[in-house]
């Protein structure tokens, strides 16, 4: 007897370990993945809208903005190209924890993929992300070419090869938890040439499969007494793409469903393709705020919405708004060349910011607006002209005129090492850790590192060359 | 099915659970099911032959033990063994021996098939018969103890290739074993896993170096050559043992014993003693059923020499129908030969010169050498042909770039920097694994079971962890059979 438990102890030992393993190794990925897992958290029945489809919805549909400007709780619920076969089962399995007031299913896939079987990096995103159920079985069973059901049924025999690369996300990833909301933006402008496909009448039928499970997805919303909106958020679309588009839409309308296509409505939404494509097929963020604001307005004219803001049952739409808030400060502050727009940004009360000036820097070479905005952030004209160590956190400023120091801060457990050395020759050595980041550009000007606390991470190191007409260096 | 897939733990698990539930006396016949479902996994074909071998083998034991002429009757079962074995093993060989001399195309020769296994077997069949021969009361009537010891699953791919009488008692003991025995499934377990851990995480890995090398050979200098064929040595005795490791623990499993294969063969100080370290079931079974039969060491010394020569080269030949094969068993037998030769000459140089050979150091030499001439016949083992094999060994002489261990190009031989440095850690543990095996003579099991509890599971778990994150497994992995199952 005290052998058979010893053996069941070390069992339950290997699983505990296979678990931990599991859990390190697994795949993490904004694209799919993390969507389904983070749906898992969310609290039953809290949310109104749910977001079917491909990549086209979780870069595009923006829930923060959702929640910001309308109160509504949406789920990006999707994954990367993922064809009508996964939004079925991802359907299923949604409404086993969730009974949304309405959902919408984004019709991007079928136009431009049309392949019965998706590639077997994309397959595995679409399917791992679902636990263990009937409905995983079977997407699985459908996604798989024949043959090929066993070969990825078991994730951690894929998973595995993943030691080499082991980091710091795969012990500690915040996009598994109640907070996140699936969406995932994308970034950059790419300036593309506006389609224009208000002629294209012809259809090209969707293939049988397709048809098959989007009729399916119909189907079930009726079953389930849940109003579904098919929508083709803007892209580049080609003609052939639309022909399918024009097919899927003659189902909804034999269906009864109502329709969105968005190509067709590039100048009420105010899509500008010198501005708002990331690429050709994806919004950025000016992009999906328009596109998301449409929608959303859409969605509440329609349909009995609830505006859940200052409900606290639904805090967690309030902190998914406000990651998004910072991230797009994030990215505004990455993405600005100008001196004066960039002082003014680090007043974010989130931000740790270390800026170090060095080298002989004209004072004639800034405007009266330049020296106003560093007076701001506590640079009087003597420490720009002397040169020093500034750290500036949201009203307090720290001034280092020393000419060897070092600084030890702490923020979030990651730890901030600010320093500045001479050897024998005086050669000078700045150093800028932050989160085990070296974050010092070696620049004669204004060498800037920022840290967000909210996100906590490093989301700019910029160097301003003053004697060059304000020259700026990324990374 | 191989040993470390999926299909097979599922096959397994299934197996001993339906083994543990059924009625004791069902046992055996569960068992020979599962050996055939096994078998049956690989070919259907596979099958009529293995029960050609069976019938054959089984009818001749059994004419033997009634006749009064026994010595016809043996000579006619092993010829029809012999010729089965022949006829799919070595056909290849002859077709392309007859197409390459004769200019004959045979279609009907076009689809050969090799059974997987077929030497394993089709030697356990012929020691079946000369033992019967040997003596009466061997002869086993009930057939179903004959089929489960010629189709054992654990064995029927790459051996041990067991003798039959160790084998019939146990089989007909099934219906005695114990259920449950705690000892008994924790040492099958850590062998089993051990198992894996040498073919998945060592095998499998140094097999990337090794195919890169030995097939764009003419790209590489000798470093790289030499590290191939160094990796290739570890990569077949890892592939090779864990298989007869993982046959073991299963065997252990269902309470049968069946005999070690490896004995920590490569800290062997001489050919002699190597051989008597490798592959342990098939040199034993050539001592006994060719090298003594033919004389042995009781003729003279010439004839010794043709005997040793003679039954290497078959050693090898039975390896495969590959000139290759042949020429490395035909390099074991001049080692031996030459061994046997310089001996007296060895013992008076260090007799005069007055060496300390009851030392580390002089074992330690010893071993080297014996190794480094094991390796030079590898090449020729793993080599396509023999002029590839040639061409390696002029390439380690005349392509001399040391450097290349230290100047990253290394890491472009198959294995990149984080793999080659995962390879050489797990053969590092092979090496402590192998010392202690070679100090306490291969007691290593119990020697871990005399630790504490919390050590030993450290040892469980790591062993687990590392063979399920680090084993080269899994559908973006391009696995290799088990070598072996190949002769």
């Amino acid at each position: 007897m005290k052998k058979l438990i010893r053996m069941i102890c070390l069992l339950i030992a290997i699983v505990a370990v296979w678990f931990m393993l599991n859990s390190i190794l697994q795949f993490k990925s904004e694209d799919g993945i993390d969507q389904m897992r983070a749906f898992y958290k969310q609290e039953k029945n809290t949310i109104d809208v749910l977001f079917l489809g491909s990549s086209h919805t979780y870069c595009n549909v923006n829930t923060g903005l959702l929640w910001d400007e309308y109160g509504i709780t949406g789920f990006d619920l999707d994954g990367p190209e993922q064809p009508f076969w996964n939004n079925y089962y991802y359907m299923k399995e949604a409404l086993k924890y969730q009974k949304p007031k309405v959902i919408v299913l984004d019709v991007f896939v079928p136009g431009v993929y049309k392949d019965d079987f998706q590639g077997e990096h994309w397959m595995m995103y679409n399917i791992y992300g679902m636990k263990w159920s009937r409905e995983r079985i079977e997407a699985q069973k459908v996604s798989s070419v024949e043959g090929n059901f066993f070969k990825r049924l078991i994730p951690f025999i894929s998973e595995h090869n993943r030691y080499q690369d082991v980091n710091k996300e795969d012990f500690v990833y915040s996009n598994h938890t109640i907070n996140y909301k699936g969406f995932d933006p994308r970034e950059g402008i790419e300036v593309l040439n506006r389609p224009d496909i208000s002629m294209i009448d012809e259809r090209t039928p969707l293939s049988n499969k397709a048809e098959t499970y989007y009729r399916k997805i119909i189907e079930l919303a009726e079953e389930e007494n849940i109003p579904l909106v098919v929508v083709n958020p803007p892209f580049v679309v080609s003609e052939d793409a639309q022909k399918v588009y024009n097919y899927v839409f003659d189902i909804a309308i034999e269906k009864q469903v109502p329709y969105l296509d968005y190509n067709k409505m590039y100048d009420e939404v105010g899509i500008d393709f010198n501005y708002d494509m990331a690429e050709w097929s994806h919004l950025n963020r000016s992009g999906n705020e328009k596109f998301t604001r449409h929608l959303g307005k859409y969605l509440v004219d329609h349909y009995s919405l609830e505006n859940h803001k200052g409900n606290p049952k639904y805090e967690s739409w309030n902190i998914d708004s406000d990651i998004q808030k910072q991230d797009n400060a994030r990215y505004k502050l990455s993405n600005t060349w100008i001196f004066n727009e960039y002082l003014s940004q680090l007043k974010n009360e989130n931000y740790l910011s270390i800026i170090t000036i060095r080298g002989n820097n004209d004072l004639l070479k800034l405007t009266e607006e330049n020296k106003l905005q560093l007076r701001n952030i506590g640079i009087t004209d003597d420490v720009f002209v002397n040169g020093a160590t500034i750290i500036y956190e949201y009203g307090t400023v720290k001034t280092i005129d020393e000419e060897e120091f070092e600084v030890y801060l702490e923020r979030n457990k990651a730890d901030f090492v600010v320093s500045r050395k001479y050897n024998e020759f005086r050669d000078e050595f700045n150093t800028v850790f932050m989160k085990d980041q070296e974050c010092f550009i070696n620049q004669n000007g204004i060498n800037i590192a920022v840290y967000d606390k909210y996100l906590d991470r490093v989301v700019d190191i910029v160097g301003f060359v003053i004697n060059e007409d304000m020259r700026v260096i990324r990374e | 099915m191989q040993f470390c897939s999926l299909q097979f733990l599922i096959f397994l698990f299934l197996f001993l659970l339906i083994y543990f539930l059924v009625p004791k006396k069902i046992r055996k016949y569960w068992l020979l099911i599962a050996n055939f479902l096994f078998y049956l996994s690989w070919d259907y074909k596979y099958v009529i032959i293995l029960m050609l071998i069976i019938v054959v083998s089984y009818l001749t034991g059994f004419f033997i033990s009634k006749a009064q002429k026994k010595k016809p009757i043996l000579i006619a079962g092993i010829t029809s063994c012999l010729l089965i074995l022949i006829s799919f093993k070595y056909s290849r060989m002859l077709y392309e021996g007859f197409h390459e001399i004769m200019h004959i195309n045979i279609d009907v020769m076009k689809d050969f098939i090799l059974p997987i296994g077929i030497s394993f077997y089709t030697f356990m069949a012929i020691s079946y018969m000369i033992d019967v021969y040997r003596d009466r009361d061997v002869c086993e009537k009930n057939i179903c103890i004959y089929m489960l010891y010629l189709s054992f699953f654990p064995y029927i791919l790459c051996g041990p290739i067991e003798r039959s009488k160790h084998m019939f008692t146990q089989f007909r003991n099934l219906d005695k074993e114990k259920v449950f025995n705690y000892e008994r499934i924790t040492s099958a377990g850590l062998l089993f896993v051990w198992g894996c851990f040498q073919k998945l995480v060592i095998s499998e890995r140094l097999s990337l170096l090794v195919d890169e090398v030995f097939q764009n050979y003419h790209k590489y200098g000798a470093t790289a050559v030499i590290t191939a064929v160094i990796m290739y040595s570890i990569q077949i005795y890892c592939d090779f043992s864990s298989y007869s490791n993982i046959a073991i623990a299963i065997s252990k499993l269902i309470g049968i014993d069946i005999m070690n294969n490896f004995s920590t063969p490569y800290f062997s100080r001489n050919i002699a003693v190597f051989w008597r370290r490798w592959h342990i079931s098939l040199s034993s079974w050539i001592r006994d059923y060719l090298y003594i039969p033919l004389g042995g060491n009781r003729c003279g010394k010439f004839r010794k020499y043709m005997n040793t020569l003679l039954v290497f080269m078959i050693s090898g030949l039975w390896h495969g129908a590959n000139i290759t094969y042949i020429v490395w068993g035909f390099l074991h037998g001049i080692y031996q030969i030459i061994s046997n030769v310089v001996r007296p000459v060895k013992q008076k140089i260090e007799k005069t010169c007055k060496f300390r050979i009851d030392t580390f150091g002089y074992h330690l030499f010893e071993i080297i050498i014996t190794y480094l001439f094991v390796c030079i016949a590898w090449l020729f083992f793993r080599a396509n042909s023999i002029t590839q094999a040639v061409d390696m060994l002029v390439r380690i002489v005349t392509r001399w770039d040391p450097w290349s261990l230290f100047d990253q190009s290394i890491y472009t031989w198959g294995l990149d920097r984080n793999e080659f440095g995962i390879a050489v850690i797990a053969i590092l543990v092979l090496l402590i694994v192998d010392l202690i095996k070679y100090k306490h003579q291969n007691e290593i099991i119990s020697l871990i079971k005399k630790q504490p509890i919390l050590f030993r599971w450290l040892i469980y778990i790591a062993l687990i962890a590392a063979v399920i994150v680090l084993g080269e497994y899994g559908p973006d992995f391009n696995a290799h059979n088990f070598i072996y199952t190949a002769y």
